[in-house]
């Protein structure tokens, strides 16, 4: 779907809009009543591409897993519909829109707290070369599609799963004012903040997330983990940290090799995951920022991708990468929650609850 | 508040392999930046980036009739799909 012709097309002729299904849908104001009214079906998961007029005239939908000629074709519809529009419907300031009127409170709710620091995450399924280092996937990887026989219509429908799959990470303002701990001397070594290391841990350092899918996982699910601070440089304008650890979530390798469907459409997703993390973050004393938190995490997966991700089973170890890292969190691009910050269309109060 | 570098690092040279990086063993600071550029997006990959996005629906009608065009409305799960969804 997102081909270069396709990002210049959208960015050339369209407004685009990215919303939540679920909260679109659902939400109790002017905006939930306009969308309802133009009789557009947002989905939840999988999610829709459609489009319509300011006044809410519906001008259809794209296809994005039909591939770039089915596009090509939902393009040309949907802008020949607009064309044969009534002119006011298409000039410049022809469609009056009416105030916004107030937001619905759940959509609110769903906002970063006052003063949150935003990290980007991203979560990239890898591969072990012969080499011992790691690498991108191909589909070869992957006995359960490669068995389909049509490696491309698996690319086509789901392309994107081999790219960096994004997300959200959010640190309250009391928390990360309490990362670094007052008088720090070089080489001071602490854990990190148990609310963040947690959070960070258990909705964050997930393997489910390197195939779109996430969640917060519950505290019995960490087997183990260690997520420590040394100080490695203090002046009076800032503090430099190393952060360093590992965690190790789900089961241990030999119960899944034991217990798990191991790709089988029918039975238990019995997984593990196991990263290693470092970290390198700045401190400005005089601004009270953190200027860098630049995080990245490595380990070996196991055992079946749950749900219907089963088709992308890889027997034995492979490795995830996660990298995190800060935003400016002013676009509205970057305010966006943390998957695991929301179900449906309100907020997973576990999420900030971390550490308790 | 925190700010960051949000440079978009091209990272063509490292769509194929990062050598050496294992992932058994603790990270190598020297492996630091090589992995981290692995798993960010790299040239080519998830073009909708490129868009100009909006994430309100009522301002894309603002703008869209400001501007006469149509709008775009891409849904996801749930959070907007440029995020996790």
């Amino acid at each position: 779907m997102w081909t270069e012709e396709m990002v210049k097309v959208v960015n050339e002729q369209f407004t685009a809009v990215a919303v939540s299904g679920h909260v679109a849908m659902n939400r109790k104001d002017s905006e939930g009543d306009f969308l309802r009214k133009t009789g557009i079906k947002l989905a939840g998961a999988g999610g829709n591409i459609e489009c319509l007029t300011a006044s809410g005239t519906r001008l259809g939908s794209f296809y994005p897993a039909g591939g770039t000629e089915h596009n090509r074709r939902d393009l040309q519809g949907i802008l020949k519909k607009w064309q044969a529009l009534p002119e006011p419907e298409r000039t410049p300031g022809g469609v009056k829109v009416e105030e916004a009127g107030p937001v619905a409170a759940n959509v609110k709710e769903i906002a970063p707290p006052p003063g949150a620091l935003i990290l980007r995450t991203y979560h990239r399924l890898l591969t072990r070369t012969a080499e011992g280092g790691v690498r991108k996937v191909v589909v070869s990887d992957y006995p359960q599609l490669t068995k389909h026989g049509d490696k491309d219509i698996w690319i086509t429908h789901f392309g994107e799963r081999w790219e960096a799959q994004p997300d959200f990470m959010w640190i309250k303002e009391s928390e990360w004012n309490a990362i670094v701990r007052p008088d720090p001397k070089p080489g001071d070594h602490y854990p990190l903040l148990e609310a963040v290391a947690d959070r960070m841990t258990r909705a964050h350092l997930i393997m489910g997330m390197a195939y779109g899918e996430c969640g917060i996982c519950d505290k019995k699910s960490v087997r183990s983990r260690t997520l420590s601070l040394t100080l490695t440089d203090v002046s009076a304008e800032r503090v430099e940290l190393r952060l360093e650890g590992a965690a190790a979530l789900g089961v241990d390798y030999d119960t899944s090799i034991k217990e798990d469907r191991k790709g089988a459409r029918e039975g238990k997703s019995v997984q593990g995951f196991e990263p290693k993390v470092l970290g390198y973050l700045s401190y400005d004393r005089k601004k009270n920022a953190f200027t860098r938190f630049d995080v990245v995490a490595l380990g070996d997966a196991y055992g079946t991708p749950g749900g219907d991700h089963h088709f992308n089973y890889r027997p034995g170890r492979y490795p995830i990468g996660i990298s995190l890292e800060l935003v400016e969190g002013k676009a509205p691009t970057e305010r966006i929650p943390p998957r695991a910050a929301v179900i449906y269309d309100t907020p997973n109060p576990h999420y900030l609850a971390t550490g308790k | 508040m925190a700010f960051a570098r949000t440079t978009w690092v091209a990272a063509a040279l490292l769509c194929t392999a990062a050598p050496a990086l294992h992932a058994e063993d603790g990270i190598a600071a020297d492996q630091f930046d090589r992995l981290r550029e692995l798993i960010r997006p790299q040239a080519g990959e998830s073009r909708w980036r490129d868009v100009n996005w909006l994430t309100s629906l009522h301002e894309a009608r603002v703008q869209a009739a400001a501007n006469g065009k149509p709008i775009l409305l891409w849904s996801g799960g749930g959070a907007p799909p440029l995020g996790g969804c």
